[in-house]
C-alpha cells in the first residue's frame, strides 16, 4: 500500500501534498458518488430510442460478420436475436436506473450495453462511441452493494465506492491518454522517417483533408485550418497535450472539471473540424469529470493553473507562487 | 480492509492489462482492435502527400449507365447506404483484400458490403472496385487524382 500512496503523491500535485485528501469529506462525496452511478445508467436511457430505430431494421440483416460476443446470432437467427439483445439492454438499463445499488441490474446493463454494441459493431467496421460507456459499465459492477436501508454504511466501505468511481474515471482518462501517446509515438516515428508528421507545419492539414475527402463530407472549421496550415499546427498539438496527461488529471481533483470540458471541447471541434462526433463520450465526460463528486466546491485560477502538467517546471513541489509571480 | 486492497489491486490490475492489451493489438495486429480492447490509435498518423485510398464507383443501375461512373459515397440520392462511414471502412478492406490478392477475404466482404450497403431495391446493379492514389490537401484543393481499376462486379437481383 505505501507503493500506491507514493505514487498517488507524486502524481498528485507539484505543490505540498495535501494528506488524504481524496477522502477528506468521505461521507459527502459517498452521497454525490452515488448519485454520479445513478446518473450514469438514467443518461443511457436516452440512447434506446435510437436503439428502437436501429431495432427494426437489424430484425431485416441476413449478412453479419459477428464479433465474438455475438458469434451466437447466425446460428440462432439474427431477428430473434436482436430481439434478446434490444430487450436485455434494456431492462437492464431500467433496473440500474431504478436501483443503481443493486449488482445483478448492473451486471445486465453492462451485458446488454456489450451485446448491443457487438452487434452494431458486426458490420465490417467497429466503431468507437460506445466503448467508453463499456468499460465503465464494466468497472461499476465492482461497485460493493449499499445496504437496504440505505444507509453508507461503514468508513471501508464508503472508501470502496469512492475507489470504483475513482477507477471509472480512471479508465476513461486513460484511454485520452493511450489516444495522446499513440499520437506522440506516430509523430516521432513519422518524423524520425523524414515524413510529414503532427510535427510539420502542414500536418494537421493533411489529416483533415484525407478525413473529409474519405466521406465526402464538409465541415465548419476544416477548410480555414486546411488553407492556414500553422493555426490547425497549433490546436493539434494543443490536442495531444490534453490527451496525453489526462490520465494526471485524475490524481489532482481541481483538475477534473476543467480537463473534463477540455476533453468536451476536443469533441467539439473535431466535429467542428473533421466531422467526426463522439456525443456519447461528451455524456459521460459530462456525468464523471465536469461534475466530478472528488472536486472541490471551489476552486482559484491560479491554484487550478499550478496543477496543470507542466507547471509544475514553473512552481515545483513545495514552492508556492507568490503574487509578483 | 483486506478485501478493499484486493479491490484497489483488481483495479490497477485491470488498467495495466488493458494498456498492455492495447500496446500489443497495435504491435501485432494491425487492425487496431480485439473487441472491446482498443489501442485508441486515432488520427495518430499524419497521411502522406502520396497517398492511396480505395473506393466503389457505380457503373450501372437497373440498365441506366453512369459516364463518368458515380462514385459510392456521394450516391446518397440513389443508394441509402451511401455515405455510411462504416461503408467506407468496409470499402477499404475489400479494395485491400482485391488489391493483395486475398480472394477468399474479398469474397467475404463483397458479399458483406452488397447485403447491408447496396441497396436491395434495385433489380440490377453494376460496380467498380477502384484504387486512387492522390496528395489529400492537392486533392481537397483541385480534385486531382489518379484512378485505376481493380475490378468489376455485377449483382443480378437481390432480396427478392
Amino acid at each position: 500500500m505505501k507503493v500506491f500512496r507514493r505514487l498517488r503523491r507524486f502524481l498528485s500535485a507539484p505543490g505540498p501534498v495535501e494528506r488524504g485528501a481524496i477522502f477528506a469529506k468521505q461521507s459527502q462525496t459517498f452521497v454525490a458518488c452515488v448519485w454520479t452511478v445513478r446518473l450514469f445508467y438514467i443518461v443511457q436511457l436516452f440512447f434506446l430510442p435510437s436503439i428502437f430505430e436501429d431495432w427494426v431494421e437489424w430484425r431485416q440483416v441476413t449478412v453479419l460478420e459477428p464479433l465474438w460476443p455475438v458469434f451466437w446470432v447466425e446460428a440462432v437467427g439474427i431477428s430473434v436475436s436482436v430481439d434478446f439483445i434490444v430487450a436485455l439492454f434494456a431492462i437492464g438499463l431500467f433496473g440500474a436506473a431504478a436501483f443503481p445499488q443493486l449488482r445483478s441490474f448492473r451486471v445486465l446493463a453492462f451485458a446488454g450495453l456489450l451485446l448491443y454494441s457487438a452487434f452494431r459493431n458486426s458490420f465490417g467496421k467497429i466503431g468507437h462511441s460506445t466503448h467508453a460507456w463499456i468499460y465503465v459499465s464494466f468497472v461499476l459492477m465492482f461497485l460493493p452493494s449499499i445496504r437496504r436501508d440505505g444507509s453508507s454504511g461503514a468508513r471501508i466501505f464508503r472508501q470502496k465506492y469512492l475507489s470504483v468511481i475513482l477507477g471509472a474515471q480512471a479508465m476513461v482518462l486513460m484511454l485520452y491518454s493511450l489516444s495522446g501517446f499513440w499520437k506522440v509515438w506516430a509523430a516521432i516515428m513519422q518524423t524520425s522517417r523524414g515524413e510529414l508528421s503532427a510535427l510539420s507545419v502542414d500536418g494537421f492539414s493533411y489529416q483533415i483533408a484525407n478525413r473529409l475527402l474519405q466521406t465526402d463530407v464538409e465541415s465548419l472549421f476544416g477548410p480555414f485550418l486546411i488553407q492556414h496550415s500553422w493555426i490547425g499546427a497549433i490546436s493539434f498539438l494543443a490536442v495531444i497535450y490534453v490527451e496525453l496527461f489526462a490520465v494526471l488529471a485524475l490524481f489532482r481533483h481541481p483538475l477534473h472539471r476543467w480537463w473534463g470540458l477540455g476533453l468536451i471541447g476536443l469533441h467539439l471541434g473535431s466535429e467542428l473540424i473533421l466531422s467526426v462526433g463522439f456525443s456519447k463520450n461528451i455524456l459521460l465526460l459530462g456525468i464523471l469529470l465536469v461534475s466530478s463528486p472528488f472536486q472541490p466546491a471551489t476552486s482559484d485560477v491560479k491554484g487550478v493553473l499550478r496543477l496543470l502538467p507542466g507547471a509544475g517546471l514553473l512552481y515545483p513541489r513545495g514552492r508556492t507562487p507568490t503574487s509578483a509571480e | 480492509m483486506k478485501r478493499y486492497r484486493q479491490l484497489k489491486l483488481l483495479l490497477l490490475a485491470f488498467f495495466c492489462a488493458y494498456i498492455l492489451a492495447a500496446c500489443c493489438i497495435k504491435k501485432f495486429k494491425g487492425g487496431d482492435e480485439i473487441f472491446p480492447i482498443f489501442s485508441w490509435s486515432l488520427f495518430s498518423s499524419i497521411p502522406a502527400r502520396e497517398s492511396h485510398s480505395y473506393a466503389v464507383q457505380i457503373v450501372e443501375v437497373d440498365g441506366r449507365s453512369f459516364d463518368p461512373p458515380l462514385d459510392f459515397m456521394m450516391a446518397k440520392e440513389l443508394l441509402s447506404g451511401a455515405g455510411d462511414i462504416n461503408a467506407h471502412y468496409v470499402i477499404l478492406r475489400l479494395g485491400k483484400a482485391i488489391d493483395q490478392d486475398g480472394q477468399s477475404e474479398a469474397r467475404e466482404l463483397r458479399r458483406l458490403f452488397e447485403s447491408n450497403y447496396l441497396d436491395g431495391s434495385h433489380e440490377q446493379l453494376k460496380y467498380q472496385v477502384i484504387v486512387n492514389r492522390f496528395d489529400p490537401v492537392e486533392k481537397w484543393k483541385t480534385g486531382r487524382v489518379e484512378t485505376a481499376l481493380l475490378k468489376e462486379y455485377e449483382v443480378p437481383r437481390r432480396r427478392e
